[in-house]
C-alpha cells in the first residue's frame, strides 16, 4: 500500500459523447493512479462519470462517446494507442471488470463454467481439462459450494450473490494486474454485499491485484478502499487516502455526501440533503462545478474554475476555500 | 476564519461517520460471513430446477393439447409423405382412363383424377413435393436471413443500412409476383422453385434478427464477454445467435406454412410442379375444373394444405409462447 510504484494511470483523460444536442464532457479531464495491490475508490452520484471512466478504460464506449484526449497507461503502455488485437489481449487477462448486474452479466444460454472458462481459453494456452479444473478451482476460491456440480449450471439457477461471485470468478481468473469493480454490491442486499466485499479484500491480498472500486456507497469506501477519488460532474473534486478524507473531508460536496448518510448515533427528523441536482452537463456552470449546489460559494466561484490544489499528505480538493491566495485576498 | 470554522465541522462529521464505521480491518464482517459457502448452500436448496428447451416443450405439450395435436399431425404428414412408396396403394403415374373422375369407393379411397390416377396415391407422393418445398428453401432463406440479420443488427452503420434497405426493396414486391418473376427466368423445376422462394422470402427474417440483435448486443453479458477479451465475431457467434434460437424455431414454423401456400399458388398457376409430377397446390389446379363432378379430388388436397399450415401456426404460436423470452417471468 505504502509502495510508489503505480501500475496504472490515467492522465488528463477527457471522454466526451457527440450528441446531436451538442458536446457532452462526461468525464473532463481525470487523472487517477494506481499502485501495486491498491485498492481505489472512485466516489460519486449518478451521472457523475464514473462508469464512463470505467468503460474508457476498457475501451466499451458506444458510439456518440469516445475518448477525445489523455492516456491510460498499464504498466507504462498506453491502453488508447493500442490496436484491437492489442486490447482484447489486455481485457480479461491483464484488466478485468465486473459489472454491477449479476442478473444480466452472464449469458443465460451458457452454463456458467463454460463462461468461466471462455477467459483462460482465450488468453492461455492450455486444454479445456485443464482450464475446467482452473475454473473450478476459481470457483471454491470464491466460495462457490460444490464447484465441480456448480461448473455446469445454468445462471438462472444461482441467486445474486452466487452470481456475483462467478463474476469475480471470472475476473479473477488470469490473474489480472488490475480489476474495475463498478458497483460490484449495489444490487445485492448488505449481508451479501458484506460476503462479497470481504471475499474481494482476500482475494485482493492474495493475488494482489489491484483494484478500482466505483460506487456512490462511502460505506463500501470506508470498507475496501486505501484511497479515495471523489468525483463530480466530470471532474475529480477531491483525493484522499480513505482515512483522511474521512477524518478530514474538505470539499463541501465530499462534505455534503457525508453528511446525507444517516446515523444510528443520531436522532433527526429530517436527513440533510445537498440541495439541487447534478447539473446538466451540456449546460454546465461557468466556474466551480460544484458551485450552484455549494452552501460556502463564494463570487469567484461562479466565476473562475478551481484547481486541484495539493494539501498536506497527499490531500488534493479542488476548491477555492483551500487556496491561500484567494482566500486572503478577499471573496 | 471562514475554513477554520469549515474545519471544526469537518472534524466533527468526522466523528460522527466513524461512530458510524469501523475502519479497522475487517473485524465489522458478521461471525458468519467468514464462511460464505455455508450461507449460500442453504439458499442454493431453493434454486428452481434446471429447464432446458427441451424440457419446456414437453411441459408445452402437457399443457397445450393444440399444440400436441398439431405436432402429431405435422409429423404424420411427413412420415407418410418420406413413407409414400409403402403407403401408398397404387403408382400416382400410372392411368386407367376406364376409371376416370371416379368418387370415393373401397378401391380408391378419395377416388381418381382426370386420368384415372388414384388421387390418394398422387397425395402421398405430392406432398412429398409440398413439404420439401415449406422446408429446405425456408432453411436455406433463413439462414440467409440470419446472418445479414446478425451482421445488420450487430455492426450497425452503412453495413446495416445496405442490407436492410436492399431488405426493403425485396419486401417491396409482392413476394408471388417476384417468386414468378424468378420461376420464368430461370425455367421450371423444383430447384428453381427453391431458388425463388429462398431468395424472396430472407428478408423478413433478416428483420426480425437484426431488431432482435440489437436489443441483445446492449446486454450486459455482451459488454463482459468484450472486456474479457472474447473477440467480434465470436461474441456474435457465441453469445448472440443462441439468444436468437427460440425467436428462430417460432420464426421457422411461421415460415414454414407460407412457403408451403407459395408453393400450392405458383403450382396452380402453372409455374411450380410440372407433371406428371404433382404437389398439393398443382392438384388443387388439374382438378378445379371437375370440381362438380368430383369435388373430392380437389378438396381433398386443399384440405390438406389448410390443415398442414394451421398446424404449423398452432404449433408455433405454442412456441412463440413458450419460448419468448419477453413473455418469461
Amino acid at each position: 500500500m505504502i509502495n510508489n510504484d503505480s501500475i496504472f494511470e490515467i492522465r488528463g483523460l477527457k471522454t466526451q459523447f457527440f450528441t446531436s444536442k451538442g458536446v457532452v464532457p462526461a468525464v473532463d479531464g481525470v487523472d487517477i493512479t494506481v499502485r501495486k495491490g491498491e485498492a481505489v475508490g472512485l466516489v460519486g452520484e449518478s451521472g457523475c462519470g464514473k462508469s464512463m471512466t470505467a468503460m474508457s478504460v476498457m475501451q466499451l464506449l458506444k458510439k456518440p462517446g469516445r475518448v477525445v484526449e489523455g492516456t491510460i497507461k498499464l504498466n507504462g503502455e498506453d491502453l488508447l494507442k493500442m490496436n484491437k488485437r492489442e486490447i482484447n489481449d489486455i481485457r480479461g487477462n491483464r484488466i478485468s471488470m465486473i459489472f454491477q448486474e449479476p442478473m444480466t452479466a452472464l449469458n443465460p444460454v451458457y452454463t456458467i463454467g463454460k463462461q468461466a472458462m471462455e477467459a483462460l481459453m482465450i488468453h492461455q494456452k492450455i486444454s479445456k481439462e485443464e482450464a475446467k479444473a482452473k475454473v473450478i478451482d476459481m470457483f471454491a476460491k470464491v466460495g462457490i459450494p460444490e464447484p465441480e456440480k456448480r461448473f455446469s449450471v445454468y445462471p438462472h439457477q444461482l441467486s445474486g450473490g452466487l452470481r456475483q461471485r462467478v463474476m469475480i470468478a471470472m475476473a479473477m481468473i488470469c490473474n489480472p494486474e488490475l480489476m474495475i469493480a463498478d458497483e460490484p454490491t449495489t444490487a445485492l442486499d448488505v449481508t451479501i454485499e458484506a460476503q462479497i466485499l470481504y471475499l474481494m479484500n482476500q482475494l485482493q491480498k492474495e493475488v494482489g491485484t489491484a483494484v478500482i472500486m466505483i460506487t456512490h456507497n462511502l460505506g463500501v469506501v470506508a470498507e475496501s478502499c486505501d484511497y479515495v477519488y471523489v468525483m463530480y460532474a466530470g471532474k475529480i473534486m477531491e483525493e484522499a487516502p480513505v482515512k483522511e478524507l474521512f477524518k478530514n473531508p474538505l470539499h463541501p460536496y465530499t462534505f455534503g455526501l457525508m453528511n446525507s448518510i444517516p446515523k444510528m448515533t443520531e436522532v433527526k427528523t429530517h436527513l440533510y440533503t445537498i440541495k439541487g441536482m447534478v447539473p446538466n452537463l451540456l449546460n454546465l456552470p461557468q466556474g466551480c462545478r460544484f458551485c450552484p449546489r455549494c452552501d460556502k460559494a463564494m463570487k469567484i466561484c461562479t466565476m473562475y474554475q478551481p484547481d486541484l490544489y495539493e494539501l498536506e499528505d497527499g490531500h488534493k480538493v479542488r476548491c477555492f476555500l483551500y487556496n491561500k491566495e484567494v482566500m486572503e485576498s478577499g471573496k | 476564519m471562514n475554513s477554520k470554522k469549515l474545519n471544526r465541522a469537518a472534524d466533527l462529521a468526522a466523528e460522527k461517520i466513524a461512530g458510524g464505521f469501523s475502519m479497522e480491518g475487517t473485524d465489522w464482517i458478521p461471525e458468519g460471513a467468514t464462511q460464505p459457502a455455508k450461507v449460500e448452500a442453504e439458499a442454493e436448496s431453493e434454486i428452481a430446477p434446471d429447464e432446458t428447451i427441451g424440457e419446456q416443450i414437453k411441459s408445452m405439450f402437457k399443457h397445450n393439447k393444440l399444440a400436441l395435436v398439431s405436432a402429431i399431425l405435422i409429423v404424420l404428414f411427413i412420415l407418410v409423405t418420406v413413407f409414400a412408396p409403402i403407403v401408398a396403394p397404387h403408382d400416382p403415374y400410372v392411368q386407367d382412363l376406364t376409371q376416370r373422375l371416379q368418387g370415393p369407393s373401397a378401391e380408391h379411397l378419395l377416388g381418381t383424377d382426370n386420368y384415372g390416377r388414384d388421387v390418394l396415391s398422387r397425395m402421398l407422393y405430392g406432398g412429398r413435393v409440398s413439404l420439401l418445398v415449406g422446408i429446405f428453401p425456408t432453411i436455406i432463406s433463413m439462414t440467409i436471413g440470419t446472418a445479414l440479420g446478425l451482421i445488420a443488427g450487430f455492426y450497425g452503420g452503412k453495413i446495416d443500412s445496405i442490407i436492410m434497405r436492399l431488405a426493403d426493396v425485396l419486401m417491396a414486391f409482392p413476394s408471388l409476383l417476384l417468386a414468378m418473376l424468378i420461376s420464368y427466368t430461370l425455367g421450371n423445376g423444383l430447384l428453381t422453385i427453391f431458388m425463388a422462394l429462398s431468395v424472396v422470402s430472407w428478408a423478413g427474417t433478416a428483420r426480425v434478427v437484426r431488431s432482435e440483435v440489437l436489443s441483445l448486443r446492449e446486454k450486459e453479458y455482451v459488454e463482459a464477454a468484450t472486456s474479457i477479451g472474447v473477440k467480434r465475431g465470436t461474441i456474435i457467434r457465441r453469445h448472440i445467435l443462441p439468444n436468437c434460437v427460440p425467436t428462430l424455431i417460432v420464426l421457422f414454423t411461421m415460415n414454414v406454412p407460407g412457403n408451403i401456400l407459395t408453393e400450392s399458388s405458383l403450382s396452380f398457376l402453372g409455374i411450380g410442379a410440372q407433371p406428371p409430377s404433382t404437389s398439393w397446390g398443382l392438384m388443387v389446379y388439374e382438378s378445379k375444373q371437375y370440381l362438380q363432378m368430383t369435388p373430392v379430388s380437389t378438396l381433398a388436397p386443399g384440405i390438406t394444405i389448410l390443415l398442414l399450415v394451421v398446424a404449423f401456426n398452432f404449433l408455433g404460436d405454442a412456441l412463440r409462447d413458450k419460448l419468448d423470452p419477453s413473455l418469461k417471468n
